[in-house]
């Protein structure tokens, strides 16, 4: 009853210059501002974001001390491969490993001047890395939210347009799509991606786009559900009462009604995205040697307990990176919902 | 209600039927002589895939007749012998598909059900708390817990669980389900097995529980703000009577909503962290088949999976309306 | 951002927040706080009132600055009268109510100032004066729901869906009555659902509130708020939401029950045709304050504030010529910033020159009937 009372003297605030001529409120622009700096968190998340994305953008530009795959050798290198077969529980395991020896090599290096955070067991510059690493991360997850809301909104545009058989074809085949098992679809793609031997630099966008295909009917639900909710509406039944095309009036409304949901989730999205192209390069599906990703920086210690022990410098980076990534989307998502969708505040 | 149940039915077969489809469609992606590369290094690898296995997998997928017949001929074989929960033979473990999943099936299961357990009797009073007392210190960090849980990828906080408590402090085994050098039988060996599963499912637990407290959380809140409380109010009851008796119970329906749904889901095992910790449960078994090859595995596998979130969705939906007495299922 | 001079600035949003959280701290610790009866006790300044409400404050902070709902409210419900509080929506009737029940939605809304002087009768006979903008909410159970009950506007969404109606009445006999059995709460009950007049008491007792119509759980909702002998009943436009024969019943209704009751009705309408039918006295609302109140016939008969004037004629009535309903111009002003003359002015068609000095006093211009109105009382302060 009181949020009621309150609303309805909100609402009598915009109908018209009421007794005072001097009472002043908020512009819409202002509040949605204020919502949203409301809570310290979406500040916190704003500065994780910029700074993830200085770092990873400006920050190749700024330290050119060593590149990407710039390994730190200063002698002949020597390669080895050996392959070992071990036994653990009765199953076996196959360990090929093709290994680079520098002689004068500078593996696992610690921190110091000459490389920040040390160098990775091949040799490379971690800190350089994670800046590269940064990049696919952002590059990757950026397309992908992009299309997935591309896709969504046209499919689930097309379905709450035209409803009938077209929407149900649609609706269930978002169902299928929800029932399908994600990662170990994308393992399956990720070896047909093997078998065609595709370029290891591409191979992760080809990955982000398959999983764009099986990610948009999350929007497309809520697109759909907009334009339904719309054409109940009572002024949408005016409009065609008296000869407005229905199809028009629904798309000028849909925009303002649909957009805040979407800007909230494209960037809770992006979040979880970053978090998908972590575990796929953890797996060694995504991004592969020698190119770096945050995700394969940490994939070495699956299989080499020293570095998990030893060398934290390795590995521990790229996961603060992660998480700094996926914290700070969410938290700005979460500042955005605030904002944007007073109906779901908290 | 029988005729709903009937009419979901139905509609679970087609989303199966769907699924199969895009499964089927995509190992058909992969060119042959790939799929025999892969086989050769199992072979070398000191497996034997017989040739009877190989050629009974050719023949249920329909491999290597890439004409439209040949393909549609390919799917209704193998959908046949699905229909017939004949999975195939898998090529690493040379036993029937479903024996291995069904073997490793129980393992998983009992991790994600404690783990599970212990989401839910964590996570659902911290929800409560953070929603009565909305905008205190306690919701802002509950808030902050549940954003970090929600953030963060589960083999990087797997590892430095692995790392700190198992490596470097020693309390508990770094890997693996039992002490391969100890033969312990009876109370030992569970006890066993609770030390190497306690890493493992604090893991699950952690990561788990954000979106958990989230969603208890989102619920009470909207609950607190219902007419109905204020008229708990009104009557006099006590404040925590409101919250625990009126509030909760309405919580109640999308929580026994969501693990009806989840049920099934506690079957298919945690991919990562079962990698991380290498236990022998499906997820772990699944993942290294796919590394190898074993195409009838991992066809086996996604089916499996995907009939658990049909039947996930379906007692989801049957639950609804059991425990909402305004719901009526049509 | 838009440099429109009505928008706020940053910096007075920024200030407008900075001072709402230091003002609602200090309220919610009051609030909250532990304190002796002694601290709340008060006295009635006439025995025969029931209720005491004088000069209430209800302010919501919000992010556009502080919306002064109820603004120095004052009126008395004398003891087994029905007194009627009307207004437009968004004058703050509503507000008025929630706070008597201590049922604001904080830490937004909040009793600012002003008390509200129950006369309650304890269990054993002996009668207290709580004032209850003053009691902590620990101990606001000794009133509520107890000597005050409510009845909501809507009955469809007031009821718990998950309880059946018997679970959530015997729920009230057990709060009240301590020494109350099962059997006890259960035949209490069915008494009371008899007594509002449902026709299978056991039926309605053993259903799910959606099983009701919405006539019936309002009858219902009227039986939860009798079930512990109030002797005041807030009703919070108890009809609005109802069909209109249904809302004929459910009026006759109240009134059955205030002579068998014994007690005190405050209803809260916007619809001055059902206070005509039930009330003793009226208390005309406007922006958070009283603008006139009196009985009901003086109100009726020989209105004085040009608002209720506006009222009265915006009633419908069969025996006017005229065939356009009459309506007041302009709006109900925006609660926030409210400034110091009458809120009334821009809207008012008897506007005088005085009208733009301070906000009018309340005067009583006949025995007992009060307006606040420059029109009336001459002397100016």
């Amino acid at each position: 009853m009181e949020e009621q009372t309150k609303n309805e003297a909100l609402e009598t605030q915009n109908t018209e210059v009421p007794l005072d001529k001097t009472v002043r409120l908020m512009s819409p622009t202002r509040m949605v501002v204020r919502r949203f700096f409301r809570s310290k968190l979406s500040i916190v998340g704003l500065v994780m974001v910029i700074s993830l994305f200085l770092f990873s953008f400006v920050g190749p530009l700024v330290y050119t001390e060593w590149g990407e795959i710039e390994l730190d050798e200063s002698g002949k290198t020597e390669y080895s491969v050996s392959q070992t077969t071990y036994t653990v529980n009765g199953r076996e395991y196959v360990v090929r490993q093709t290994t680079e020896k520098s002689l004068k090599d500078n593996f696992l290096a610690p921190p110091s001047a000459e490389h920040i955070l040390g160098t990775d067991n091949e040799g490379y510059d971690i800190f350089v890395r994670l800046m590269y690493g940064g990049r696919i991360s952002l590059i990757v997850s950026f397309i992908a939210v992009f299309l997935i809301t591309v896709l969504g909104v046209i499919m689930g545009g097309i379905a709450g347009f035209f409803g009938g058989a077209i929407d149900n074809i649609i609706m269930r085949l978002c169902d299928v799509l929800i029932c399908l098992p994600g990662i170990p679809i994308l393992l399956i793609i990720s070896t047909i991606l093997d078998a065609s031997e595709i370029d290891a630099k591409y191979r992760i966008y080809l990955l982000m786009i398959y999983l764009t295909f099986i990610s948009w009917p999350g929007t497309a639900r809520l697109v759909r559900g907009q334009i339904l909710s719309l054409r109940e509406q009572e002024y949408m039944v005016a409009a065609e009462a008296m000869g407005y095309s229905a199809p028009r009036k629904i798309f000028k409304h849909l925009v303002p009604n649909v957009m805040p949901q979407l800007i909230v989730q494209m960037s809770l999205s992006l979040g979880s995205m970053i978090l998908y192209e972590a575990t796929l390069s953890y797996l060694n599906l995504g991004v592969k040697a020698p190119y770096a990703a945050w995700g394969t920086m940490i994939n070495i210690i699956s299989t080499n307990q020293d570095i998990l022990q030893n060398h934290l410098n390795v590995w521990v980076p790229a996961g603060i990176c992660i998480v700094i990534a996926v914290l700070g989307f969410n938290f700005i998502g979460d500042g955005l919902r605030d904002a944007l969708d007073p109906k779901a505040r908290r | 209600m029988l005729k709903y149940i009937v009419k979901r039915l139905l509609m679970s077969v087609l989303i199966l039927l769907g699924v199969s489809m895009i499964i089927y469609f995509l190992i058909r992606l992969m060119p042959v002589d790939f799929i025999q590369d892969k086989i050769n290094a199992i072979n070398q690898g000191g497996a034997t895939v017989s040739e009877e296995t190989v050629n009974a997998m050719y023949e249920m997928y329909g491999l290597g007749d890439n004409s439209f017949l040949g393909i549609l001929k390919g799917y209704l074989s193998w959908l046949g012998a699905l229909a017939t929960f004949d999975l195939g033979t898998s090529f690493v473990y040379a036993r029937p598909v479903a024996d291995v999943i069904f073997e490793h099936m129980g393992i998983s299961f009992a991790i994600a059900l404690i783990a599970t357990v212990f989401e839910f009797l964590i996570a659902i009073p911290l929800g409560i708390t953070a929603a009565t007392h909305q905008y205190s210190f306690r919701d802002y960090l509950v808030t902050v817990l549940v954003m970090i849980g929600i953030s963060l990828p589960s083999f990087f906080f797997g590892q430095m669980l692995k790392d700190v408590l198992a490596l470097k402090l020693g309390w508990f085994p770094a890997s693996g389900l039992v002490n391969a050098t100890a033969s312990n039988t009876g109370m030992a060996l569970l006890l066993d097995y609770a030390k190497h599963c306690f890493i493992p499912i604090l893991t699950i637990v952690i990561l788990s529980i954000g979106a958990r407290m989230r969603m208890t959380r989102t619920n009470m809140l909207e609950v607190m703000n219902s007419d109905y409380i204020r008229t708990a109010r009104a009557k006099g009851l006590k404040e925590s009577v409101v919250v625990n008796k009126h509030a909760f119970r309405n919580t109640l329906i999308p929580m026994v909503t969501s693990l009806a749904g989840l049920l099934p889901s506690l079957f298919s095992g945690a991919i990562i962290t079962e990698q991380v910790f290498d236990l022998p449960g499906i997820g772990n078994i699944a993942l290294d088949a796919m590394n190898r090859g074993d195409i009838p595995f991992i066809m086996g596998y996604n089916m499996f999976l995907a009939l658990l979130s049909v039947i996930g969705v379906l007692l989801a939906d049957l639950m609804y309306g059991i425990v909402d007495p305004r719901v009526k299922l049509e | 951002m838009s440099k429109n001079s009505n928008h706020l600035s940053g910096k007075e949003v920024r200030a407008i927040a900075k001072e709402n959280k230091r003002v609602i701290k200090s309220l919610e610790a009051y609030k909250n706080r532990k304190a002796d009866e002694s601290e709340y006790l008060g006295h009635m300044s006439d025995q025969n009132n029931i209720l005491e409400i004088d000069n209430l404050h209800t302010y919501f902070f919000t992010e556009q600055g502080v919306v002064k709902a109820v603004n120095g409210v004052s009126f008395n419900i004398p003891k087994n009268t029905t007194v009627g509080v009307v207004g437009e929506s968004g004058c703050g009737k509503s507000v008025t109510s929630m706070s008597v029940m201590r049922l604001i939605q904080g830490p937004a809304g909040q009793i600012y100032s002003g008390s509200i002087r129950f006369n309650a009768k304890e269990k054993n006979g002996e009668s207290k004066v709580y004032d209850i903008a003053k009691m902590p909410i620990r101990d606001i159970h000794k009133i509520r729901g107890n000597q005050i009950s409510m009845i909501f506007q809507e009955p469809m969404t007031s009821l718990n869906p998950v309880f059946t109606i018997g679970q959530q009445l015997d729920e009230v006999s057990f709060i009240h009555d301590p020494n109350a059995t099962k059997e006890s709460a259960k035949a209490k009950s069915i008494e009371m659902l008899e007594l509002v007049g449902i026709a299978m008491p056991e039926r309605v007792y053993n259903a799910f509130p959606h099983e009701l119509s919405g006539g019936m759980r309002q009858r219902v909702m009227i039986s939860m708020a009798l079930a512990s002998n109030p002797r005041l009943i807030i009703a919070d436009e108890p009809t609005t939401a109802l069909d209109v024969t249904i809302q004929a019943q459910i009026l006759d209704l109240l009134r059955d029950l205030k002579t068998k009751i014994d007690g005190s009705i405050m209803l809260i309408t916007h619809d001055l045709g059902v206070i005509a039918e039930m009330a003793d006295y009226v208390v005309v609302m406007y922006a958070g304050r009283v603008i006139e109140r009196g009985p009901v016939k003086e109100i009726f008969h020989n209105p004085l504030h040009p608002y209720t004037i506006g009222l009265q004629k915006s009633k419908p009535t069969l025996d006017s010529d005229s065939d356009t309903l009459f309506n007041i111009p302009g709006n109900v002003p925006n609660p926030v910033n409210m400034p110091n003359y009458c809120y009334f002015r821009e809207r008012c068609s008897q506007c005088t020159k005085k009208c733009s000095g301070d906000y009018p006093d309340m005067v009583e211009v006949t025995p007992n009937h009060f307006v606040a109105c420059h029109l009336y009382g001459g002397e100016d302060k």
